[in-house]
Parts: C-alpha cells; sequence; structure tokens
C-alpha cells in the first residue's frame, strides 16, 4: 500500500513538473512562433501549434538589416570581458585564500559589499567620465565596467572552488623545488579548470545580457545586441515579426549554452552557498 | 607543528596579496572611485550642459518630498516584497517536486531553469508581447474561453502585476537551483529517523527540511531583494514605467531624472539613496545568515 502511495506522489509530482515546464517554455515557443510566419499569419493568429515555418524574418534581419555588427559588437564585449575578468578573478581569489589574514577576509567581505551597489547610481559617473576621456562609444569603456562589476561575483566564485585545494598540495610544490609563479600556472591552475570554466560561462551570460551600461555607453558603433533587440521591439507593431526573429537569435545561444553545459551553470550559482 | 617564521616566509606571504592586486585596483577604480563622485555629484544642482553649482542636501531634500520618487519607493518596495516571497514559496515547493521523480529530472530541469538565464531585456519583450491586446498570446487564449482580456499596460494595477507576474516567472529557477541543491544535503539519516519517529511529511517539511535550509533561505532573499529592488532593464522594455508612473521603480526614477530630464544631481542623490535602501536590509540579512550558518 505504501508503494502504491509512493508511485501515486510521484506521478503527481510528475505531473506538476511538466506544468511548471510547460509555463516555462511557452513564451519561448510563443517568440518563435511570431518569428518563423509572415506578418499577415502572425497578426490573424499569433499563437498556433501548427503552420508552416518561413525563415524570411531571419534572413531580413541577418542578411538586409545590420544585424551581424550588432552580433558582432556583442562578441568582442563578451569576449573581452572573459579574457580580463576570469584571470584576475582566479589570482585574486587564490592570492586571498593563501594570505589567510584578517585583511584578506576583510577584503573578501567589502567585495560583497561591491556586488549590491545599484548600477544606475555608477552609471551617472561612468557617463560623465567617459565623456571627458573620450570613451563613448568605445568596446574599452564596456569592457572595463563589466569586467569591475564582474569582478565580486567571479572572485567569491572562484574562492568557492579554489578553497577546496588543501595548502599542502602547494608545499608539495614548493619541496619539488617549483617557485611560486610555476606551483600557479603547473599545480593550481590544471585543478582549478572546472571553477575558471564555471567563472568563463557566467562572465559570458553577465556581458552577453547587459543592457542598462550599453545602453548609455555605446552608439552607432559598438552597439550590442540587448540595446538593438530593445530598441527595435520599442518600435512600430508593423515589423513585430522581424523583432522577434530579433529575440529569438538573441536567446538561441543562450539556449544552446544552457543544453551543454547546464551541470556547470547549476554548480557555479550553488558554489559556496550550500556545504557539502 | 608550525614552521618557524623567517623573513622569507613573510616576504612569500605578502607575495599572495600581489595576485590580488589587479583585481582590486580594477574594482577600486572602477566602483569605489565613481561611487564617490557620486556621492560628491549628488550635492550638486547639475544639468548636463550647465555649470553644476553647490546646493548641499538640497538634492536630498528634494526628493524625499517629491511625489514621484516616494512612489517610485512605494512601487519598488511592493514589487520587491512580493515577488520575494512567492519565489521563496513556489522555488521550494518546485524543488520538493523535483525530488520525487526519477529519470525525467534531468530533462524537465533545462527547460525549468531556462527563464533565468536568458536576458531580462529579452524576456521584457516577449511579455510585452504576451501581454499585448488584441494580438497578444494572453488575449488570443482568453478569447478561446470567450472571457476578454484586460488591457494590461492601459490599467495600473493590470501592469503592475503584469511586471510582478513576469519577475516571478524568470527569476523563481534561482530559488529552486539554491533549494534543490539544498535539500540534496540534508542528511537521509536524520529524514529517516524523523519518518521512523513516525513523523508525516509536512512534519518532517516544517522540522527537518525548512530548518535546515534556513541559511539557504537568507541567501535567496538576500539576492531577490537586491536584484528585485534595483531592477531596471526588464521594466524598461517591458512598460517603460507606465502607465503614468504606476510601474516606475526607483532605477527608472533615477534614470528618467538624470537622462531624460537631465538633472545629474539629482539623479546621483536618487542613486545613493537607493544604495541606502539596499544596504541596510542586505547587511541585517547577511548578519542573519551568518547565526543561522553559525548552529
Amino acid at each position: 500500500m505504501n508503494s502504491d502511495r509512493h508511485k501515486l506522489m510521484r506521478r503527481a509530482s510528475l505531473a506538476g513538473l511538466i506544468g511548471v515546464a510547460a509555463i516555462s517554455v511557452i513564451p519561448f515557443y510563443y517568440v518563435f512562433t511570431i518569428a518563423s510566419k509572415t506578418p499577415a499569419e502572425a497578426f490573424s493568429a499569433s499563437f498556433q501549434v501548427f503552420y508552416k515555418i518561413t525563415w524570411d524574418n531571419f534572413r531580413q534581419l541577418w542578411v538586409d538589416d545590420n544585424f551581424l555588427d550588432y552580433f558582432v559588437n556583442s562578441m568582442i564585449v563578451t569576449a573581452a570581458s572573459m579574457i580580463v575578468s576570469v584571470p584576475l578573478a582566479t589570482l585574486a581569489a587564490y592570492g586571498l585564500i593563501r594570505h589567510e589574514s584578517r585583511f584578506s577576509n576583510r577584503l573578501l567581505n567589502s567585495m560583497l559589499a561591491l556586488r549590491m551597489f545599484p548600477p544606475m547610481l555608477l552609471l551617472i559617473p561612468y557617463f560623465l567620465l567617459a565623456d571627458t576621456l573620450h570613451l563613448t562609444d568605445t568596446y574599452t569603456i564596456l569592457v572595463l565596467i563589466i569586467v569591475a562589476s564582474n569582478q565580486p561575483f567571479a572572485v567569491w566564485l572562484m574562492r568557492g572552488f579554489l578553497i577546496t585545494l588543501p595548502k599542502e598540495l602547494d608545499e608539495a610544490a614548493r619541496i619539488d623545488g617549483c617557485g611560486l609563479i610555476k606551483t600557479v600556472t603547473h599545480v593550481i591552475l590544471p585543478l582549478s579548470m572546472p571553477g575558471i570554466g564555471t567563472a568563463a560561462i557566467f562572465t559570458f551570460l553577465l556581458s552577453y545580457n547587459e543592457y542598462l551600461f550599453a545602453l548609455v555607453l555605446t552608439g552607432k558603433k559598438t552597439m550590442t545586441l540587448t540595446v538593438a533587440v530593445g530598441k527595435y521591439a520599442a518600435e512600430e507593431l508593423i515589423y513585430w515579426c522581424t523583432n522577434a526573429a530579433g529575440v529569438v537569435s538573441i536567446i538561441a545561444p543562450i539556449c544552446v549554452v544552457m543544453v551543454l553545459l547546464q551541470k556547470w551553470l547549476v554548480k557555479g550559482l550553488t558554489a559556496g552557498a550550500v556545504k557539502g | 607543528m608550525k614552521p618557524a617564521r623567517t623573513s622569507r616566509g613573510v616576504l612569500n606571504r605578502n607575495r599572495y596579496l600581489g595576485f590580488a592586486a589587479p583585481s582590486v585596483m580594477v574594482m577600486f577604480a572602477i566602483m569605489i572611485f565613481p561611487l564617490g563622485y557620486a556621492v560628491y555629484y549628488s550635492l550638486f544642482a547639475y544639468k548636463l550642459g550647465r555649470e553644476p553649482t553647490f546646493v548641499g542636501l538640497g538634492n536630498y531634500v528634494n526628493l524625499l518630498t517629491d511625489r514621484g520618487f516616494i512612489g517610485a519607493v512605494r512601487f519598488s518596495i511592493v514589487f520587491t516584497l512580493v515577488t520575494m516571497i512567492a519565489q521563496v514559496v513556489l522555488g521550494m515547493a518546485i524543488a520538493l517536486l523535483m525530488e520525487n521523480v526519477g529519470r525525467s529530472r534531468k530533462l524537465l530541469s533545462i527547460l525549468i531553469y531556462l527563464p533565468y538565464f536568458i536576458s531580462a531585456t529579452a524576456s521584457g519583450i516577449i511579455f510585452r508581447w504576451i501581454f499585448m491586446s488584441d494580438w497578444g498570446l494572453l488575449s488570443q487564449v482568453l478569447s478561446v474561453f470567450h472571457i476578454s482580456s484586460p488591457s494590461w499596460f492601459d490599467d495600473p494595477n493590470w501592469a503592475q502585476l503584469a511586471v510582478v507576474l513576469v519577475e516571478i516567472w524568470q527569476n523563481t529557477p534561482f530559488a529552486v537551483i539554491i533549494f534543490y541543491a539544498g535539500l540534496q544535503a540534508v542528511s537521509s539519516d536524520q529524514m529517516e529517523a524523523a519518518a521512523i519517529d513516525g513523523a508525516g511529511a509536512w512534519r518532517r517539511l516544517w522540522h527537518v527540511t525548512i530548518p535546515n535550509l534556513r541559511h539557504l533561505i537568507i541567501l535567496v532573499i538576500t539576492i531577490r531583494y537586491m536584484d528585485a529592488f534595483r531592477i531596471y532593464d526588464r521594466i524598461a522594455v517591458m512598460t517603460g514605467g507606465g502607465p503614468g508612473d504606476a510601474t516606475e521603480s526607483v532605477s527608472l526614477f533615477a534614470y528618467r531624472t538624470a537622462f531624460t530630464n537631465l538633472h545629474l544631481g539629482k539623479g546621483c542623490a536618487a542613486g545613493v539613496l537607493i544604495l541606502i535602501m539596499l544596504a541596510i536590509p542586505v547587511s541585517a540579512l547577511l548578519k542573519l545568515m551568518r547565526n543561522a550558518e553559525a548552529d
């Protein structure tokens, strides 16, 4: 009897979860249906499960409009942010763990406080400074800002991974004649690859999805995908299907990352938060 | 035994701080310094293109008597509290359901986590279309059942409900991820002992599971509080703060002040007030979390 009840529980849970999954996914499917219909079809019935798919809106967007430029801009900013941010955070986390002092703990805790900063507070100084330094509409300013605002999270993430490496590891390397630099490059870095990979994914997500700073600080030359899509979507509904194709294009890479790397994304969020 | 501290040992230890230097310098130059800059300009009446004039705390007094700002604070508080509570309750419920299913968990969890990882701009646009009158998904579905959909973005209350619902849709997965990982770590011994003592499922939830996850519940509340209170992008593309200023959060207010009305000094002051409203509850929550972790 108990196992019957157990089975029933399982079925009910499964049904509940399928419902939750449907609510999560239907908006994605909906925007895809708009993006893959002709405008006439989309306006006559925007939601159908079966219909004839057209790729014209995507062709319009990627070939005729300059969507490719925005995509390239986003990729440049994202790649540069990852290349700068992850090594900085890895070294900082390692150094602060090994320094083992009240001072280094205090530094780590003040980084937590930085995570709390509202972007809106820093936006006005950034806007004024970019103007003074002639950095408006450059990749440099956006990358610097993203790297800085990503540092607190990335350092804490790397700390969660690196703290599992025992100090004896460093000492053994030292006995084998490795200097400090060689210990880091030959012993610590290879062992912290999972952490580095996770930090890279999160830096990718943060800079790829960034909107507010890019909205104010980019211009014609450096406009990123999120800003372009946000701008298009505010326009007339005549371009509804093309705009939907833009939204689908911006989400698609995230869906791929999610399916391939789900394990690491979950690990990154829970590192340090959950013991055991 | 501790090795004796040689002068070389001290030197080596300080070399570790060198590793942290680049990261700390970046944070200082790009976050602390601009913070000082913002605090400084919050004391000036500074309209873009004109010379700033010192007004002391004038901007702050101005804001605290500005009905627009007070309204935005009120909206942000309600928005944050409602979505935070909903996310903790739903997140816990979904995480518990996930414990009960077997093989299908992996696929389902990918689908359930997906909303959390897409950009808030994209989700704002999608839901702008879902809630749109006439052609939107919701009004089409409702019309099948001959229910006429409210015009979500023309009515203050419906618009507020819409932005609340989308915040819950997008960020509940964060709570699920954290709670599910926490549930794995609750020792099965404790659960079995409780079950043998004759505790039913509800009692086990209240007396074993939730107390064990207390620090994670506080963690989720802290993170969601920070993000919801300072939200900008999704609301900006979904409603633009409207109708009127019904869905204007504190960040939207600060943005409008600084970049539409070009009152940079007042915008900085609004930013500083947002930081204060974040810092006080968050530091209290962090203290609570440290206590919860200690026992």
